[in-house]
């Protein structure tokens, strides 16, 4: 059966019903947003291909537990955060170091383009993407799902406020709560007080 | 003010969608008069221009490894799931020979130890070697006598037909490497090691070339092994100055895997135009000397200023190096020159 033409739910209850060939097609279309978070959560290709892999086979084992009446997506990027997050605590377990070191653990050198900037300049900016990357582990379920959805995936706020089952006003307000707790983790990188 | 808390969820919302028309008068008039929101406001403004582009991009496709991965887990029924893939045929051989030696010498009539007659032999192991083993062997031969396509059918073979079998990942790592070292196939060698990478894990993790190999297929995937190409070229002797092109490699990826093996060809080119070089520092500096482009030039000298301090002699020598490296025209160089220098003013 070709799925390329199918929604995201009614791929995801082919997989539900029980078939395989709709795994290739949800592979195919989701594995770059996965890796996309999970590169943000973890800083670097390596950790980020292993998070995407296990996270895709996961949903794979454990697609019973979508309900449909809520978004693939975004369950699909929960169960991702929450894969990102205890992949970053077994490499902090095999390193013996505090989980805020590991989540500020300087990616390796190539994964970074050499480019014009400056060194200070350059070494500023991976200074931010650690520190928003170490912010964003942070933040609670709700929270995070809701802040990948709208900055990185560029859903409307109706639209996530639908596939996660809950009013507008409640994802306005976690939204809310996630970039103020951004805004409390990394206020020391800029001059604004509040 | 009271009923804050209203208007800063507005506030969040107004940062990526357009309010409608009531919302956003009642957010603006409240702005107007509550300065702890105004500055809130500013605050949060603020921290969306901190937060960096998502421009990560999967650098391949994974359906395929995916499904590997899924068979391979197929393969492990459920009361030996904490077996390796080849381990639950062994469990079950193993206690099926315990089961046959304990009926055997201690079964209901008491065997051995009631004094009756001897039992039978327990079950001979085979003594001829398992078909993987057999296939790396096969390999072997075929390799020796330069006849590489059947090398690589043995193999291939080997992995298709038993891929449970221990030696499977032992032949995977010899495809790899095969198609790798001899075909130069870079795009198949890449599916190769990614393959034993993500089926046969073990193996991987246990081999630094394999590892080595599949982070340096997987940089140069993304630029198509072009860079691998011209090495190869260099290698080859297709160029009138293969010196020179293998700089070009060094300095239009600094810091990569293949600038490192760009580095080495050098190293030999030097080393055969004047076999009275000596030591590998003695070497290095003959490249440096016959470098032009800055950027191999401040690899060259991180190589070098490297070799010094591991080799704990000259620090004054690497210190210089790291220094021109800090001076140079490559930030991402001169973080790691910085790193280095910082390093060895902690060593006595």
């Amino acid at each position: 059966m070709e799925y390329a033409a199918q929604a995201d739910e009614e791929l995801a209850l082919a997989l539900k019903g029980g078939d395989d060939s709709a795994f290739d097609e949800m592979v195919r279309r989701y594995q770059g947003r996965v890796y996309a978070v999970a590169f943000r959560l973890t800083g670097n290709r390596e950790d980020a291909l292993d998070v995407t892999q296990d996270a895709l086979i996961k949903a794979y084992r454990k697609i019973d537990s979508w309900k449909p009446t809520g978004g693939f997506l975004p369950w699909l990027l929960r169960l991702t955060r929450n894969q990102a997050i205890d992949h970053i605590r077994r490499r902090t377990r095999r390193r013996h170091e505090p989980l805020d070191e590991a989540l500020q653990q300087r990616s390796e050198g190539a994964d970074i383009e050499p480019t014009a900037m400056s060194t200070e300049t350059a070494v500023r900016a991976r200074e931010i993407d650690e520190r928003v990357r170490g912010a964003l582990v942070k933040l609670s379920p709700a929270q995070s799902t809701v802040f990948l959805l709208r900055h990185y995936e560029g859903m409307a706020l109706a639209e996530i406020a639908e596939s996660l089952g809950c009013t507008v006003g409640s994802v306005k307000v976690h939204l809310f709560r996630a970039l103020k707790k951004l805004r409390v983790e990394l206020k020391d990188l800029y001059d604004g007080n509040a | 003010m009271p009923g804050c808390r209203r208007y800063r969820a507005m506030m969040a919302a107004a940062l990526y969608e357009s309010l409608d028309t009531k919302e956003d008068a009642a957010l603006q008039s409240h702005l107007e008069a509550c300065p702890v929101c105004r500055k809130e406001n500013a605050a949060l403004r603020q921290v969306l221009t901190l937060l960096p582009e998502d421009d990560a991009v999967i650098p391949w496709d994974l359906t395929t490894a995916l499904r590997a991965r899924l068979a391979e887990e197929e393969l492990r029924p459920a009361p030996f799931a904490w077996l390796p893939v080849w381990g639950a045929p062994a469990f079950a051989g193993a206690c099926a020979l315990a089961l046959a030696f304990s009926l055997l010498f201690l079964g209901p009539e008491g065997g051995l130890l009631n004094g009756s007659a001897p039992a039978a032999p327990p079950l001979a192991m085979p003594a001829t070697p398992a078909p993987g083993m057999e296939a790396l062997e096969e390999a072997q031969r075929h390799i020796a006598a330069n006849q590489h396509d059947a090398a690589a059918s043995v193999l291939r073979a080997a992995v298709q037909t038993a891929p449970g079998h221990t030696a499977a990942g032992e032949a995977q790592r010899a495809l790899a490497a095969l198609t790798f070292e001899h075909f130069r196939l870079y795009e198949i060698a890449f599916h190769e090691y990614m393959k034993l990478r993500n089926q046969f894990g073990a193996v991987y993790r246990e081999d630094p070339e394999s590892i080595d190999r599949f982070e340096l297929l997987a940089e140069e995937w993304e630029n198509q092994f072009q860079a691998l190409a011209t090495i190869d070229a260099a290698r080859d002797r297709v160029y009138a100055d293969p010196f020179r092109q293998l700089e070009h490699v060094m300095a239009a990826h600094p810091g990569k895997h293949v600038a490192g093996i760009a580095l080495r060809e050098m190293q030999a080119l030097v080393r055969n135009e004047d076999v009275t070089h000596g030591d590998e520092m003695h070497v290095l500096e003959a490249v440096r000397q016959r470098c032009v482009d800055p950027v191999a030039v401040a690899q060259v000298n991180l190589y070098l200023g490297d070799l010094y301090c591991d080799a704990q002699v000259n620090k004054a020598r690497a210190r210089a190096l790291y220094q021109e490296v800090i001076d140079s025209t490559s930030p991402m160089l001169a973080e790691r020159a910085g790193h280095a220098m910082a390093r060895l003013d902690l060593t006595p």
